[in-house]
């Protein structure tokens, strides 16, 4: 009686788990919350011949498994059963912090990842003329500068950025934007949702590279703001909660009260049901963007760059009439090539990236490879 | 295919009882069949090589067979060897293949075992092929062993008694390994991702607390994918012996050895080290050579050689040193002792680059690594219960308690199947948590 009992729960718990996957409507809301299609299984010689075919079986039959969000709701509860939470529901997610704050990247050094960065810029510095000046301008991130026992947890920024300006060449003038935003840290310089700064954060990089530069910078007050409420960022995502998004982010932007026109517009607010995200600023990443601004000095800026200057540039247009922007994860041309069309005219070229960037194994080698 | 897949477990599994049960004068075809299915679904390539090496086997081991005893057996096994240890060398010690075939390490060791006892008389050549195909690819064992002996289930494969105790307790066998992996183990697993994972600043505590987790992680890994072996086999009408005896309360490392990983280290006992001369001649040298190709049985990376080198010098060191001193300590000592020894173990093991591994060590005495941080804080505060029950899961008291519960028929009938269909219902939904994935889209 026993053994039988046994063994027909057991039958009855596999032809459960059978039913599930076989006589029940796959999940939409599975597919939303993940912002992808449902995965389907295609037999075909070099699906099932090519490697990896078990895995797309596993990843087709768990997208058939009825009430699978609930399923995947259950599991997070489960695995909460592990512990107990820390104080502000503190959390590491995977390289994300998360508290009730908000959240943060956690930043690990990578010291050959930097010694090639700076290699790849001084490359640049040694195949171009004297009327090119080369800054680098690095920027840290929110755990830097957030209570010690949370930024303990991360590898310091502010080595990271001393180990590449250190392996910089003498033609290339490091910009100190680390100590311009840490005299601001207690304003709102850096998302809590998202791995951005703000652009009050970038104001204040402008600053320092306005002083690297050698010219006067605008102040805030020649600029008027305007707030688009309800962000929720990229690094929201690792670490869904409550308390995080009924205080969510808030997009500050600035415009010039001078009279500066540029084409294309600086700013892409969205429109009326968009979502509010980042891309604000210069409308997202392109692999290429050249910005025509109104002021007629002659002067180009040539950004190398990733995301971090998207709310950068914006402050520079006042000083440039031209500026280029060439993102090294979808350029394809030469960069060099690219600056010499300008011939012997003042060219500022600018490396704007975050300090991630650099420890990033293959960063320095895409900046490389598109000299 | 894993035995934690949904694959297995909503698919598989169902329709291979179904059919072996429903049809029983076809047991061994079908159980072939849905094994051959099993191994092509996960190497659609290569099942061909696991063919080949079933034939090539069968007809050595007949060979063997008809001249065992004589000097002409010989030749045939000394073929029989090569042509074994050759392709899970090419595979596993060259660039041959990026990916080695599932299975190879405990199939090629399945085989070896076959052919030499053969050769030494101690079983009788399989003399249809279908029977040594069922033994050589039969899926409960097929790709994690335990490393299954022909002479221990020879009898099975002809017939096989199918009772309903015995299919019960595979049941709830299965069960417990099912959920020793994936509630136990995976969870282990994400801690030692969160303390050792790339790019974490490591922290004294954080490596000790990292390298616990690792130890529970390939336990219930590793024995549980055993349990479920043992269990699926028991389902089916065969009895496989134990591959782990609670090897976490050994109060030596000889002990140690005795109770993990069983099926591998009586293979390399039996094969290896009592034809070199055992302990009647050269023994250290006999125990260097078995703990070196222990290490290098579980990988190409030279932390394994390192790794079985460092199991052979404690091995060897506790035989002719240590023995005495260590029997005249308390047991709580020497169960520190052994602890210590194999976290330190775990991490050579864990550490594929010797780079990787000298940072551990330099942090893990706090050379350039702070005492603890909020990581390690956050780590264990998290999984403080999971730790409680990863170290109680680790020694004998669950069993005693279901013995006792068992005893006392707390209720009745109802408890085993209840306690399986809670696990197995938890570990589906893990599983099925496990797939969730919101970050699919660039993260620029």
């Amino acid at each position: 009686m026993r053994y039988k009992l046994n063994i027909a729960a057991f039958a009855v718990v596999c032809a459960a788990f059978a039913l599930l996957v076989i006589a029940f409507p796959r999940d939409l809301r599975t597919i939303e919350r993940e912002n992808r299609n449902f995965n389907l299984l295609e037999i075909t010689v070099e699906n099932v011949f090519g490697g990896g075919f078990d895995r797309d079986v596993e990843a087709y039959v768990s997208d058939r498994v009825g009430y699978r969000a609930d399923f995947v709701t259950l599991a997070a509860r489960l695995r909460e059963l592990s512990g107990l939470p820390a104080a502000d529901h503190a959390k590491i997610v995977g390289s994300v912090l998360s508290a009730d704050d908000g959240l943060a990247e956690i930043f690990a050094f990578d010291g050959a990842a930097a010694a090639d960065y700076a290699a790849a810029l001084n490359a640049y510095r040694a195949e171009l003329g004297e009327n090119v000046r080369v800054f680098s301008l690095i920027a840290p991130t929110r755990i830097e500068f957030m209570e010690p026992k949370y930024s303990r947890i991360s590898d310091s920024e502010l080595d990271a950025i001393r180990a590449v300006n250190a392996g910089l060449s003498d033609g290339i003038t490091p910009v100190d934007a680390y100590s311009a935003l840490a005299e601001h840290s207690d304003e709102y310089i850096y998302f809590r949702t998202d791995h951005h700064w703000t652009a009050r954060g970038a104001y204040y990089a402008y600053r320092a590279f306005a002083d690297a530069a050698g010219f006067v910078p605008l102040g805030l007050d020649d600029y008027s703001v305007g707030r688009l409420d309800g962000f929720l960022g990229y690094l929201y995502n690792f670490a869904p909660s409550a308390a995080v998004a009924s205080s969510p982010d808030y997009i500050e932007y600035f415009t010039c009260n001078g009279a500066l026109t540029t084409s294309p517009e600086l700013l892409k607010l969205p429109a009326a049901g968009e979502k509010t995200e980042y891309r604000v600023f210069l409308g997202g990443d392109y692999d290429e963007l050249t910005i025509e601004t109104s002021v007629k000095n002659g002067k180009t800026a040539v950004v190398i760059k990733d995301s971090y200057a998207n709310c950068l540039v914006p402050w520079l247009a006042p000083h440039y009439e031209r500026l280029v922007l060439l993102d090294p994860r979808s350029f394809e041309g030469s960069a060099l090539e690219k600056i010499r069309e300008y011939g012997d005219a003042d060219i500022d070229l600018l490396f704007v990236n975050y300090v991630f960037s650099t420890s990033f194994a293959d960063f320095a080698q895409l900046i490389d490879e598109m000299r | 295919m894993t035995f934690s897949s949904l694959a297995f477990i909503c698919v598989f599994l169902p329709c291979c009882l179904a059919v072996y049960f429903a049809l029983p004068r076809l047991r061994n075809a079908a159980l072939i069949g849905f094994s051959l299915a099993f191994y092509a679904y996960g190497e659609p390539v290569y099942v061909l090589l696991l063919l080949l090496s079933a034939a090539a086997n069968w007809l050595l081991g007949i060979i063997i067979g008809d001249r065992a005893g004589t000097p002409r057996a010989r030749p045939a096994l000394v073929l029989a060897v090569i042509l074994n240890l050759a392709p899970l060398a090419l595979f596993k010690y060259t660039a041959l293949s990026p990916h080695l075939p599932l299975g190879i390490s405990f199939y090629t060791f399945r085989a070896l075992s076959y052919v030499i006892d053969v050769y030494r008389g101690e079983v009788k050549g399989q003399r249809s092929f279908w029977g040594f195909l069922l033994y050589f690819s039969m899926f409960p064992q097929l790709i994690a062993g335990p490393i299954v002996r022909y002479a221990d289930i020879e009898a099975q494969l002809q017939t096989r008694k199918l009772t309903l105790r015995a299919v019960s307790s595979g049941i709830t066998r299965f069960s417990v390994g099912l959920g020793k992996k994936v509630l136990l183990a995976n969870a282990a697993g994400r801690a030692v991702t969160l303390l050792l994972g790339a790019g974490v600043k490591m922290t004294v505590l954080g490596n000790w607390l990292g390298v616990v987790f690792f130890a529970f992680q390939l336990y219930f890994d590793f024995s549980g994918y055993s349990d479920m072996a043992i269990g699926l086999g028991r389902i089916l009408g065969f009895e496989f012996k134990e591959n782990f005896v609670y090897p976490y309360i050994s109060r030596s490392i000889t002990e140690f050895w005795r109770r993990w990983h069983i099926s591998l280290g009586s293979f390399f006992r039996d094969y290896v080290y009592i034809p070199l001369g055992g302990n009647r001649r050269h023994q250290i040298l006999n125990l260097l050579i078995v703990w070196l190709l222990t290490g290098m049985w579980h990988g190409a990376g030279w932390n394994f050689l390192l790794w079985g080198a460092y199991y052979g010098a404690l091995l060897i060191l506790e035989k002719f040193v240590l023995k005495n001193a260590l029997e005249r300590l308390p047991s709580a000592l020497r169960r520190v002792y052994s602890c210590a020894l194999i976290l330190l173990g775990w991490a050579i093991f864990y550490f594929t680059d010797i780079a990787g591994l000298a940072a551990f060590l330099r942090g893990a005495v706090g050379i350039g690594a702070e005492l603890y941080d909020f990581r390690v804080g956050y780590a264990f505060l998290s999984n403080a219960f999971l730790l409680v029950i990863l170290v109680l899961a680790s020694t004998p008291l669950p069993a005693k308690f279901a013995a006792k519960i068992r005893e006392k028929r707390v209720l009745g009938a109802a408890t085993e199947p209840l306690f399986n269909a809670i696990i197995l219902a938890a570990s589906f939904t893990a599983i099925v948590g496990s797939t969730f994935n919101p970050f699919l889209y660039f993260r620029f």
